[in-house]
């Protein structure tokens, strides 16, 4: 028996994405999909900065934490976690 | 050298009897904004009508000449009760869908026409929006079936709007300019009424009661419109209008994500167009000023986007 293993993960490749914000909130085309995304500050955030590097999900709730001045609960642990997974659907994080 | 002058003649060069005899033989060539379109009809009942809506467009006749669309109707009886006269209508030969009434076929025609563009103009980004000019700017009206958008369309029209379209939006995706495409306005139920009080100079087609939008009457677009439909022009104000009786009149300037998110699913072909769909709309919301509409007094919104485009 394994225990499960956190992975790490990270943005995917930076010309596939072309952003426009506008505002807090920022509109988002993936090349390789055609989809448009409509992210808020954090997600946006969470990919264009944090996730620059491969990070766990523990690792980057606390940085993003970090970089609003909060501290990262486990409540917002899970939150990251959950739009990691729902990103990775969408093509826009990968594990590293 | 001497200049060449193009042959245009319109339509109207031609007389009713022999547009109704090229209708019902060799096809007619006609050219309807950036299409040029060959119609065939054998239903003798909407000549008239339609040498009176389609009077001032270019007719072409070359022989060498070269069509985007090929659009036909034929009479046909209905397969379970022969009596039952109906209409088909063929796109490039090919009929989208089940016969319907012949005393409809007008009105067939006119949806066929807005098939075939919907299904060919793949060049633009396509919006689902009446479109209107006015001092070098264009107003986009997008909006679903039922905001109202062709009768406000109409009557700005009829308040020194030229029109480009009551239903397309059809916007160059490198250059962010809109192709005009004017075309015969189908008013529907209450509209046509409302129309012929607000515009008594309106030229309106026939009642075609029944149908499955209701009732519904073509307005012809006016002349001037039609003769400067190769003039293009740059998006100045996008307006998401709806109509609700009784509603009072509200009008606010709207967040650039709102108006993003609205034209990008009013696009009849925003993912098939992939990037350059996504850059159209972001240059449309970025250059113009973005309004959400809503009245229930046709003259106070005609008022209101007349101020608009008229101040500095």
């Amino acid at each position: 028996m394994t225990a499960d293993v956190e992975p790490s993960w990270c943005a995917g490749r930076a010309d596939d994405l072309v952003w426009v914000p506008f505002g807090d909130d920022v509109v988002v085309y993936h090349r390789p999909s055609g989809k448009t995304h409509f992210l808020n500050a954090v997600t946006a955030l969470l990919l264009k900065e944090v996730l620059l590097e491969p990070k766990s999900s523990l690792e980057a709730a606390e940085e993003l934490a970090a970089r609003q001045a909060s501290l990262a609960g486990s409540d917002f642990v899970a939150a990251v976690r959950a739009s990691l997974e729902h990103l990775e659907h969408l093509g826009l994080v990968e594990r590293a | 050298m001497t200049a060449v002058a193009l042959s245009r003649r319109t339509i109207a060069d031609i007389g009713e009897p022999e547009f109704a005899a090229r209708l019902a033989r060799q096809g007619l060539g006609v050219r309807i904004g950036p299409f040029d379109v060959k119609l065939r009809s054998g239903v003798r009942t909407i000549d008239s009508a339609l040498h009176r809506l389609y009077r001032d467009y270019v007719l072409l006749d070359g022989d060498d000449q070269v069509f985007n669309i090929h659009l036909r109707i034929v009479s046909t009886r209905h397969w379970r009760r022969p009596h039952k006269r109906m209409v088909r209508l063929l796109v490039d030969g090919r009929a989208p869908h089940e016969d319907l009434p012949l005393d409809q076929a007008l009105a067939v025609l006119e949806w066929g026409l807005n098939l075939a563009i919907a299904l060919r103009s793949h060049s633009w980004l396509m919006l689902h929006s009446a479109t209107v000019e006015r001092h070098g700017g264009v107003l986009l009206l997008p909006a679903w079936p039922g905001s109202g958008k062709t009768t406000l369309c109409t009557a700005l029209v009829f308040r020194g709007w030229r029109l480009f379209s009551d239903e397309f939006g059809l916007v160059e995706p490198l250059s962010g300019t809109v192709a005009p495409i004017p075309r015969p306005m189908a008013l529907k139920n209450a509209s046509i009424e409302v129309i012929r009080g607000f515009a008594p100079g309106a030229e309106l087609g026939p009642t075609i009661p029944n149908t499955r939008k209701g009732t519904i009457a073509h307005v012809k677009a006016p002349t001037e419109s039609i003769q400067s439909s190769s003039k293009s022009a740059a998006v100045r104000w996008i307006v998401f209008p709806r109509w609700s009786a009784g509603a009072e009149f509200a009008c606010e300037e709207m967040p650039k994500l709102d108006a993003f998110t609205m034209l990008a699913t009013n696009a009849f072909n925003y993912e098939m167009l992939g990037e350059s769909a996504f850059i159209a709309v972001r240059r449309l919301v970025e250059t113009a000023r973005c309004f959400r509409l809503v009245y229930s007094e046709l003259d106070r919104a005609v008022a209101f986007l007349n101020g608009l485009a008229d101040s500095k």
